[in-house]
């Protein structure tokens, strides 16, 4: 637009008398001296206007987010402090990587990390019975040290899964088909009828690179351990 | 859930020793076609039966008492 202006004035010098042409000349040389500034005036006034949106957009934003907050007062921290969530073992990560990072066969009697009442509280899950899946071509549910869960805990999943052994197969971290293919039948271990339940060490020949100390298995699944040598066992029918 | 009959488990722990053969409670050791193999029942919660492939040198071992199934389990690093 600039340039058809001065186009203008610059045409009209040649019909127009001195006084007017002197007016002229002096308009040209304003706007020549406002094109070499504008841009970087511009630049400035653009850079202004952004910034000032950018902090109205940011108190606007500060208030939205107080307002949908409970702490609705800034610079005020109103909750209670909690303590961070511990790992269902209740070791600490420090001390499950020292004994993960032990040799098996070498392993602590987990009754060095834990408390008697923390053992006795675990293994009272297993009061009303433990169960274990059996290879149902042989004639014992287990070797020494196998694994076993507890049976409410066990009856829950079956619950819970409709009946589905896929489900429970997938709950307790096997193979699609491990349940499902008949090969492996759940056994009931009846209380009575255990020998040597423990809390595991990961010194067991089952235990595997995903073992973790504390009695739970990296699934969160409560499990002991006891000695199939001789132990009855009851098989569960699933319909 | 439903139960079967209870299964009465033989309370025998005996390790029977044959020429090509060791057989113990939940587990053997077997020479077959000049190698050695180790089968056992895993301990694993749904541990069925493995069967791993072991040095001679290891059936001689377990044939003469000085070394148990627990350690090809450590050895081979099984579960």
């Amino acid at each position: 637009m600039l340039t058809r202006v001065v186009s203008y004035m610059t045409r009209s010098k040649g019909w127009l008398s001195w006084g007017w042409n002197r007016i002229i000349d002096d308009g040209l040389a304003r706007v020549g001296a406002f094109r070499s500034v504008y841009p970087a005036k511009l630049r400035a006034a653009a850079a202004d206007l952004q910034r000032r949106l950018l902090d109205t957009l940011a108190v606007g934003m500060t208030r939205i987010q107080r307002k949908s907050t409970k702490n609705a007062e800034p610079h005020v921290v109103r909750q209670d402090k909690v303590a961070p969530p511990r790992r269902i073992s209740g070791l600490s990560d420090e001390k499950i990587r020292e004994i993960l990072d032990t040799p098996r066969g070498q392993r602590p009697d987990p009754s060095t990390y834990m408390t008697k009442a923390e053992i006795d509280e675990h293994l009272a899950r297993f009061d009303d019975g433990a169960v274990r899946f059996r290879d149902a071509n042989y004639d014992t549910a287990g070797p020494p040290g196998g694994s076993v869960m507890p049976k409410n805990e066990f009856e829950a999943m079956v619950k819970d899964a409709g009946g589905d052994l896929s489900i429970v197969e997938d709950g307790l971290g096997f193979d699609p088909g491990h349940l499902t293919s008949g090969r492996f039948e759940p056994v009931l271990i009846e209380a009575e009828d255990f020998n040597s339940i423990r809390i595991p060490s990961g010194n067991e020949g089952g235990a595997n690179d995903r073992w973790l100390p504390g009695g739970f298995t990296s699934g969160g699944q409560a499990e002991a351990v006891m000695d199939f040598t001789g132990v009855d066992f009851t098989p569960i029918i699933l319909d | 859930m439903k139960f079967g009959k209870k299964v009465i488990v033989p309370k025998t722990s005996a390790i029977k020793r044959e020429p090509n053969r060791v057989t113990g409670p939940t587990w053997s050791v077997e020479r077959v076609d000049g190698k050695v193999f180790y089968e056992y029942m895993s301990g694993e919660l749904a541990g069925g039966i493995k069967r791993y492939e072991i040095a001679e040198e290891d059936f001689a071992a377990v044939y003469a008492g000085e070394m148990t199934d627990y350690d090809l389990l450590l050895k081979y690093n099984l579960s």
